[in-house]
């Protein structure tokens, strides 16, 4: 397993794994058809990165909106590293949200609330279109 | 010869009269869902005050149309790119401080009482009561990625902080036709 990427599209998140750096990446909007299929390979990785690499993991997070079965994706992915944090492994996560959108930072919020890692909640400037 | 005249006249003047801003019948795919919510984002935006509510309309909308693609009883599923089309009717309204989003689609007859059931029980529930069983029920299934039917209702019902109005017309032995309607404020702090 190495570099894992995918392309952002209108209902897709752009994915970015490291496999030698350990920087994970997702950017975008997420509302798949069927997210547990798009999210599977994703879940995979993570398995694989924690059985096999066992290093620093960094979660990077740059959300505009999530479907209610991409929202039930993620949480299973910040399960998935609260458990390799619990085995001693390091994980960050870093939630970015632009500055003027309430709804990501409270969904960033409430994954908070719900996991004993420390999630970051960052604000960041839009561009403007 | 049957005759191909077709009179839309009296549709399109109730459309105009019951405030309709967009409509759509037929088979919707995830492409037609994806190319409606660029419309809404690049149409609907009178300014940028409004950010926050254009984008709760949108969630909600994706969540109403996607909830057609899944369950509508009238389906076509392409096994080879496990792709689903389903028919059903889309509104999409602005009836003075409110957009509201109606979708209709046919139903089997036996998953009826567990919508009645649910949107009973949740339309009546406190803002704190929904945000906490929606947490609870995502939660729900253990296995990765899954989702418990009924969930993307109650986010429905959280998110635009409203009931979901709906109706169910009984069609024959097999199906119903269900109609759902969520309401959004236009003002922040609006009900």
């Amino acid at each position: 397993m190495k570099h894992l990427k995918i392309e952002q599209t209108k209902y897709t998140v752009r994915v970015d794994f490291g496999w030698e750096t350990g920087i994970l990446e997702m950017e975008g909007a997420s509302y798949p058809e069927n997210a547990s299929d798009f999210y599977q390979p994703i879940f995979q990785w993570i398995k694989q990165y924690i059985s096999e690499v066992k290093k620093k993991i960094v979660l990077n997070l740059k959300l505009n909106y999530l479907n209610t079965s991409s929202t039930k994706c993620m949480l299973d992915i910040i399960d998935l590293l609260e458990d390799y944090h619990k085995e001693g492994g390091e994980v960050d996560v870093n939630w970015f949200y632009a500055e003027n959108d309430e709804d990501i930072l409270e969904t960033g919020e409430e994954f908070a609330e719900d996991t004993e890692l420390d999630i970051n909640l960052i604000s960041y400037k839009p561009d403007e279109k | 010869m049957e005759t191909i005249k077709f009179d839309i006249f009296e549709d399109y003047r109730r459309m105009r009269e019951e405030d309709v801003i967009l409509s759509l019948k037929g088979m919707i795919s995830q492409n037609i869902l994806a190319g409606l919510v660029e419309m809404i984002k690049e149409k609907c935006i009178p300014d940028c005050g409004q950010k926050r509510i254009v984008k709760k309309m949108y969630a909600i909308f994706i969540e109403m149309v996607q909830n057609i693609i899944h369950h509508s009883a009238d389906k076509i599923t392409s096994e080879k790119d496990k792709k689903n089309i389903g028919m059903g009717i889309i509104f999409l309204r602005e009836i003075n401080d409110h957009y509201v989003i109606t979708t209709g689609n046919l139903t089997d007859n036996t998953k009826v009482t567990g919508i009645r059931t649910l949107l009973d029980t949740v339309n009546d529930m406190e803002k704190e009561e929904v945000r906490r069983l929606y947490k609870q029920k995502l939660r729900a299934p253990k296995e990765e990625g899954k989702i418990e039917p009924g969930v993307a209702l109650v986010n429905i019902i959280r998110k635009s902080g409203n009931s979901i109005i709906y109706d169910i017309n009984s069609i024959d032995q097999y199906h119903s036709f269900l109609t759902l309607s969520a309401k959004i404020a236009k003002e922040e702090g609006g009900q």
